[in-house]
């Protein structure tokens, strides 16, 4: 399982900066849900407060009817970069969660998922000696190597270029229907929330808030490929072009 | 090859050079003697010669020893704690101004001759680029890693050994390199100002004699030892910091 419940949710930094309010948000169980919004509205701090970095200033969050009051080893992230140890290999990097979480036997999980994202060949290779996409893989890869309820992604696909980035994006999918697990994913790109997303969350500018809740039913996988259903995913991404401006 | 070629030209180049001038002018050795004078000088006494060296290079050692390990544990130490951070950082940058050069007398009056006030004076001068290399090494993993690690509730303890001391490497090697000269400088100090052994004691005894030659022997010999320590800092950072 992996529901995520957000109830009046508002977080305010020092300064005062209000950066979120009154967020009421449920993510079903291996639902996945695309978070846009203008630069400064709060999708990276909504993100850090799901996965109990932060604590809010008011409200909650709960996980499968838990509180999120602190970290949870169900609920893994990406960032927009890589964020990989310079001096271990791909596969040892990839182990790095089942070390810290004193997790036997996770290297054939790690093959397998290395295996599942066409990375067998470098797993002996440091992460210099690979592409930007592919070490972005490699973190996807870390992510779920114990198998999390809940991945969260913030702007995973934004340091890559835009054959790599849609690439990533048709992979994500599968691993997605693989897998089924929750994903939150926070992008800039209005054409990538609405490839990946089951629903996507529009946030006002700050203080966010919901503007909008806009489900996708446009069939999976999708790309931009010539089978995708190209007038709907470009409809829209013109509805959603609006809602933000 | 161009590894070993090139610096070794660079020397050679830099001899020549030296050699050259001191012809061209036709300097008296008394001022400044050629390196033809130098190596002749150094073939007169080249065992009392290589006995200060060592002497030297063992002070050096030891201090320099003494300032990693404790220049490490200070750095760990307060980059652990910010309250311990915010406190201390004052009083090191304070006793960091003071030139170590005038601390030298006071400690001759405190130690007296021996071994002791060189070491000292070397663990004074090199312990600083130590504690502030490490210091910023430990503080300068990634934002986004530090996050990751702590949402996969990672201990303190393996944050360290995982990901922030190996992290650190590159910068606490070049606090290394920037402390070995300083070592040798404080070794040397130490031994011209309580002079009874060692290069500095060599220079300080030949200029009473007015021999510069011996005087550039000895500068000559603190210059290889300075080199010679550098590569191997060097060396054993690409052994231990293979990826930087
Ligand atoms: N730790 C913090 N301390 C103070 N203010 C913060 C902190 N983190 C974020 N903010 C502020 O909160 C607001 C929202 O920041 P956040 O990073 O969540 O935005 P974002 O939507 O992810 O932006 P971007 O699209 O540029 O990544 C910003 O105004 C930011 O300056
Ligand atoms: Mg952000």
């Amino acid at each position: 399982m992996g529901v995520i419940t957000v109830s009046s949710l508002a977080k305010t930094f020092p300064g005062p900066v209000e950066a979120l309010t009154d967020i009421d948000l449920q993510i079903e169980d291996g639902e996945f849900v695309t978070l846009i919004g203008r630069s400064g509205c709060g999708k990276s701090t909504l993100l850090n407060l799901i996965a109990g970095l932060l604590p809010p200033t008011r409200g909650t969050i709960t996980l499968d009817g838990v509180v999120v009051s602190e970290p949870r080893r169900d609920v893994a992230m990406v960032f927009q970069q890589p964020a990989l140890l310079p001096w271990r290999s791909v596969e040892a990097n990839v182990l790095l969660p089942a070390e810290i979480m004193g997790l036997r036997g996770a290297g054939p999980r790690a093959l397998e998922l290395l295996e599942m994202t066409g990375l067998t060949a470098f797993r002996k290779k440091r992460p210099h000696e690979l592409s930007g996409g592919m070490q972005q893989r490699v973190a996807l890869c870390r992510a779920l190597l114990p198998r999390p309820k809940v991945l969260l992604m913030d702007e995973p696909f934004s340091a890559l270029d835009a054959l790599t980035r849609e690439e990533l994006a048709v992979e994500l999918q599968r691993i997605h229907l693989d897998l089924g697990t929750t994903i939150v994913f926070v992008t800039h790109s209005i054409q990538e929330a609405v490839l990946l997303a089951d629903r996507v969350v529009v946030l006002t500018d700050r203080p966010g808030r919901i503007r909008s809740l806009v489900p996708i039913d446009i069939p999976r996988p999708r790309s931009f490929g010539h089978n995708a259903h190209l007038d709907e995913v470009a409809a829209t991404a013109a509805r959603l072009h609006d809602l933000l401006h | 090859m161009s590894r070993v070629a090139l610096p070794a030209l660079g020397a050679a180049l830099t001899v020549a050079l030296w050699w050259l001038l001191t012809v061209a002018f036709h300097i008296d050795p008394f001022y400044v003697p050629s390196p033809a004078d130098v190596v002749q000088t150094f073939w007169r006494t080249p065992g009392f010669l290589l006995a200060e060296t060592w002497v030297t290079l063992q002070r050096v050692l030891i201090g320099f020893a003494l300032a990693v390990t404790g220049g490490l544990v200070v750095a760990v130490v307060l980059a652990a704690s910010r309250t311990v951070e915010r406190m201390t950082m004052p009083v090191l940058a304070a006793v960091n101004a003071v030139p170590k050069v005038a601390l030298a007398p006071l400690l001759l009056v405190w130690m007296g001759f021996g071994d002791s006030p060189k070491i000292v004076l070397v663990v004074l001068v090199s312990f600083f680029p130590v504690v502030v290399a490490t210091m910023a090494g430990l503080t300068s993993a990634p934002a986004d890693l530090r996050k990751l690690v702590r949402s996969m509730k990672a201990t303190w303890w393996q944050t360290f050994v995982k990901v922030r001391l190996p992290w650190a490497l590159p910068q606490i090697f070049v606090g290394l390199k920037v402390a070995t000269p300083l070592a040798i400088i404080g070794a040397v100090i130490g031994e011209v100002v309580s002079p009874d052994r060692g290069l500095g004691s060599v220079i300080t005894g030949s200029s009473a004699s007015s021999d510069t030659p011996l005087a550039f022997a000895a500068l000559v010999l603190l210059a290889l030892a300075g080199v010679a320590l550098f590569y191997l800092v060097a060396a054993v950072e690409r052994l231990v910091v293979p990826w930087a």
